[in-house]
């Protein structure tokens, strides 16, 4: 195992804001995704795991529980961190690349090839001798996942790696993450937080949603449509066809909230997502977006 | 070049890292290289014949002027390299004692670089001290000063045309402050067979005797002198003694304030400047202090407290965050000014107290503000920012606390100097000389920013590193 945590708490008697998680577990190959709203909590998470931010809890990395005499630089040296801002790079990208091989005892005569190989598998051999300001957001934050790759971490925290990527630059990325933990030689477990909600779900094996510093849900998306009695559905229809449904749905006992021009609708299980679009299909509403949200933790933000 | 530059550079970068980061690779070839060819001018510098001494001074003091922007370009490039390359993240990972040894490289290059405006005048002396033959000018001096009287001797001048007809009548000589004095200049002596003189030494140290030497003597003296002035410059007009010694006789030895330009009484050297200037290069190259610049221990005192105050700054640069750095700094300066407040309203609160107990108090204060920071620093209590500013702050002032230490303990107690009916309280009990407090002093500055370096070195790296800390 990677990383355990039991009962986290990390107060802040100021805001009177309160983190309270009751477990995390990190496995090898894993990776955890942490959800919810701005403010209720995933940088703090993200900052104790990564040895950022104190907290109260039993903490164990790498089998080891952390005690008073914890070697702390030396469990860091596993442990990759990348913050939502990034500090600039100075010089060619290459040159910090290779800095940090060298600092991490990478051999020179390996070094080039090694990082070849990283680069390579990053996609980004053509753009190594550019400088950080003359790349984009999006090549910055790879680059700086190539740059903790180097020494191999067994932990990799990414705090909102995803806000300001293109939806190409979010996939892309997510699929590195992806084809770094099938590659064997990388025992690592990833543990990232996002507002990409449906993003993020696709490639996480087990998700963490906060609300005001509380854990509501740690487990597996398919854990969620199970831990319900009702399908989730999220719809929107043409802004004239708005206030129709909305009768539709009071006329026929179907509950719903409201988020922007979406409506979250919800009916028991007994009815299928295809059913409900027949349904609507019928009624003459044209469609512009429906998604069965019911495996997602996006049904989660509106309870 | 470049392409051997970029070789070496890579070398480094995969070799030797932390030599990389500090950039030894550049830094250290263009100190060499501007301190080859600012040597080079000091040591390539003709000296035969002698150029004008101040001529010859003013070059090198302009050499070091003209260094001062480069040395300050220099040290700012650098520090923006170590902020770059060797911030916190680098810096904080590096294994504790190759920190340290960035500590150390900092001394050394930071002296190496704001000593390099003092590159040509130090080769320039070097030259000079090696090239003039310092002994033999010693000897020839000896045996210079005793003939020198009868070749060139300048007129004095009185307040009023007056007293040089009295002074003259008196065989006294007026000087220009209207004291009088019992000095003959060049006189014959009653019986006529000796010569009084007034001894005008050629290296300007000046003797208060009045000398009576046989007219033998003196045209032995003149011979002498004819032998060994050419050595410098110092050729003469006349070159026989009997006539030297008549004409300086009949020679109208006052000067009225009057006359606009002071001129020698008798001169018989061909070129006066360039002999007095010859003179005048050996004397300054023999007593050094009076060279380019100061080459005592104080002038390189004053280098190594800058080199050390840079060296410790920069090593808390690498080591915290920009603007706990900052803060750090705030609290550098706030602590003395409030230090200063308090100690100026305690001097007023014991005005009456003597200069001793004075001291006393100024020491209680010192160590009660130092013991604040450390309180500050090491106290749990604090949010660990607030405690990082004060940490730094006591990194800094450890080492200058303790040398203010041993000047404030000298300071009261040396009264050594004083007459004993002034001592009072104090009892001239002093351990050490004062150079040997100066030298303690300074030791204590090298030792006390070393210790503290490596001090509070491990309490940034333990206070990032650990989140029970942080």
């Amino acid at each position: 195992m990677i990383f355990t945590a039991n009962n986290i708490v990390k107060q802040y008697p100021r805001s009177k804001f309160k983190l309270h998680v009751p477990n995390v577990t990190l496995s090898e190959g894993a990776i955890v995704g942490v959800v919810g709203e701005n403010g209720n909590g995933k940088t703090t998470l993200l900052n104790i795991i990564a040895g950022e931010l104190e907290a109260n809890g039993s903490l164990n990395y790498f089998g080891e529980d952390v005690a008073q005499d914890t070697n702390w630089s030396a469990l860091k040296s596993k442990i990759a961190f990348i913050p939502q801002r990034i500090p600039r790079w100075y010089g060619s990208l290459i040159q910090n690349l290779k800095l940090k091989a060298a600092l991490d005892g990478i051999p020179a005569e390996e070094s080039d090839t090694y990082l070849d190989e990283i680069l390579s598998f990053l996609g980004l051999m053509d753009y190594k001798h550019l400088k950080w300001t003359e790349i984009s957001t999006g090549y910055r934050l790879r680059f700086e996942l190539a740059r903790m790759l180097i020494g191999k971490p067994n932990l990799l925290v990414l705090d909102e790696p995803l806000a300001n990527l293109d939806i190409n630059t979010q996939q892309k990325f997510l699929s590195d993450l992806k084809n770094i933990l099938q590659d064997k030689s990388y025992e690592t477990a990833v543990i990232l937080s996002s507002q990409q909600l449906h993003e993020i779900e696709t490639v996480s094996d087990h998700m963490i949603f906060l609300r005001n510093g509380e854990s509501v849900f740690s487990g597996a998306v398919n854990e969620l449509e199970a831990d319900h009695e009702q399908f989730v559905f999220e719809v929107q229809v043409e802004a004239e066809d708005k206030d129709r449904l909305l009768t539709f749905l009071k006329t026929n006992n179907l509950s719903y909230g409201e988020t922007g021009e979406y409506l979250q609708v919800s009916f028991d299980k007994s009815a299928t997502s295809n059913d409900f679009l027949t349904v609507l299909i019928k009624e003459g509403f044209t469609i512009k977006y429906y998604r069965n949200i019911s495996k997602s933790t996006k049904r989660l933000f509106n309870q | 070049m470049k392409a051997y530059f970029k070789k070496i550079d890579y070398h480094l970068l995969q070799k030797y890292p932390n030599l990389w980061v500090l950039g030894v690779h550049i830094y250290l070839p263009i100190i060499l290289v501007l301190y080859l060819v600012i040597g080079l001018t000091g040591l390539l510098y003709p000296l035969d014949p002698l150029p004008e001494f101040y001529r010859y001074r003013d070059f090198f003091q302009n050499t070091s002027v003209t260094m001062i922007l480069p040395t300050i370009l220099l040290v700012v490039v650098f520090i923006i390299r170590q902020v770059k390359f060797n911030s916190k993240r680098v810096h904080l990972s590096l294994p504790y004692k190759q920190q340290f040894l960035v500590f150390l490289y900092f001394i050394f290059l930071f002296l190496s670089i704001t000593t390099l405006p003092l590159v040509g005048n130090i080769t320039a002396y070097i030259k000079s001290d090696i090239v003039l033959d310092q002994e033999q000018f010693s000897e020839d001096a000896k045996v210079m000063r005793r003939g020198f009287v009868h070749f060139f001797l300048e007129k004095s001048y009185v307040d009023d045309p007056e007293d040089c007809a009295e002074a003259e009548a008196n065989g006294f000589y007026i000087d220009a402050y209207g004291d009088q004095r019992s000095y003959k200049r060049y006189e014959l002596n009653n019986t006529k067979d000796s010569l009084i003189v007034y001894r005008h030494f050629v290296d300007y140290s000046y003797s208060n005797d009045l000398d009576t030497i046989s007219l033998d003597q003196a045209y032995r003296e003149i011979d002498s002198f004819i032998a060994l002035s050419h050595k410098y410059q110092g050729d003469v007009t006349h070159v026989d003694p009997v006539q030297i010694v008549n004409a300086n006789l009949k020679t109208d030895r006052y000067y009225t304030k009057f006359e606009k330009n002071v001129r020698p009484a008798f001169s018989y050297l061909q070129d006066y400047g360039a002999f007095d200037n010859n003179i005048n290069f050996h004397n300054k190259v023999i007593s050094k202090g009076s060279f380019f610049f100061s080459l005592e221990w104080d002038f390189w005192r004053g280098y190594l407290f800058i080199t050390l105050v840079l060296s410790v700054l920069l090593i808390i640069l690498c080591s915290v965050n920009i603007a706990e750095f900052g803060w750090g700094m705030l609290v550098v300066a706030l602590h003395p000014t409030v230090f200063g407040i308090v100690a100026a309203l305690v001097a007023f609160l014991f005005r009456e107290v003597d200069g001793e107990m004075a001291a006393t108090i100024g020491i209680f204060l010192l160590l009660l503000f130092t013991a604040n920071a450390y309180f500050f620093a090491f106290n749990k209590r604090f949010k660990p920012a607030l405690r990082r500013a004060f940490a730094i702050a006591c990194h800094v002032y450890t080492p200058i606390v303790a040398c203010l230490l041993i000047v404030m303990y000298k300071e009261a107690s040396d009264c050594c100097y004083l007459d004993s009916t002034y001592r009072e309280n104090c009892d001239c009990i002093l351990p050490f000389t004062r150079e040997q407090y100066n030298l303690i002093t300074l030791n204590t500055l090298i030792i006390g920013s070393i210790i503290s370096t490596y001090v509070f070195g491990k309490y940034y790296k333990k206070q990032y590193t650990n989140p029970q800390i942080k």
